[in-house]
């Protein structure tokens, strides 16, 4: 387990590839910083506000799941003549 | 005779003429003085603990503490806090313990995830939900000191933090 130390209070955090994965508003001191990830500090909240954590690209499973929800909804358009609004009432 | 009961936790008894008698002792009230069983001040006037059976209560926070001689110990929660809006992808430390809620604002899918642990980030998913086409939202809990935050693929989304207490 590392350390991180915060002086400003805001920063973001960066995985061993580099992506940002999350911002951090933290009060000012050490943390135990877990395994792999490295802390980088910002100025201020406003300068947080600029950073975009990285989003990771969907799953294989999550692309599949993805793909039969819209597979459904299509057959149920064409098939049972559902609305868009008919659908979403389902929250499907 | 009088009853005293001192920080120590101890019943001394002292010998005074009755308080029913001609030079009697006058009751004594020991509420608020420092030594007394039981005082009552913000959190941040607690004294150091060392006296066994002492108790604190806080009147900024309304945590009930009892002294163990070595450390004071919260034996009664506190009423929860205020409301706190939070952001989403952030990593937070829990300053009391406390309730994390999120919910999604759109239509849009992906997963939510809620996390928390005792390092930064936290790692550790206490709470998942896939979501399609629908709204819906995730309630998890933190312990005090840990670290918490709420992921989501889009940014259109409610985290609200709730404390125990302060």
């Amino acid at each position: 387990m590392q350390t991180m130390t915060v002086v400003t209070g805001f920063g973001y955090l960066t995985d061993a590839e580099g992506h940002i994965v999350s911002k951090y508003e933290l009060p000012v001191g050490d943390h135990p910083l877990s395994d792999g990830y490295s802390a980088v500090e910002v100025e201020s909240l406003a300068a947080l506000d600029l950073i975009e954590v990285w989003v990771p690209p969907p799953t294989p499973e999550e692309i599949k799941r993805e793909q039969d929800r819209a597979s459904a909804i299509d057959k149920l358009k064409l098939y049972l003549q559902f609305t868009d609004d008919e659908v979403k009432a389902l929250g499907i | 005779m009088a009853v005293f009961i001192l920080g120590g936790g101890k019943v001394t008894l002292a010998l005074h003429g009755s308080t029913h008698q001609v030079g009697g002792s006058d009751v004594l009230d020991l509420r608020g003085l420092q030594g007394g069983w039981l005082t009552a001040d913000v959190i941040g006037n607690r004294p150091a603990a060392s006296k066994r059976d002492r108790y604190f209560y806080a009147t900024d926070s309304g945590a009930l503490y009892w002294d163990n001689g070595f450390t004071w110990v919260m034996i009664a929660a506190a009423a929860l806090g205020d409301w706190v809006l939070k952001l989403v992808d952030t990593v937070y430390q829990a300053a009391t313990d406390g309730v994390v809620m999120a919910n999604n604002n759109s239509l849009l899918g992906g997963s939510l995830l809620g996390l928390t642990d005792s390092s930064t980030p936290p790692t550790v998913v206490r709470r998942q939900w896939s979501i399609s086409n629908a709204y819906g939202g995730i309630t998890f809990t933190v312990k005090k000191n840990d670290y918490w935050k709420v992921t989501y693929p889009y940014p259109m989304l409610s985290v609200w933090w709730i404390p125990s207490g302060l």
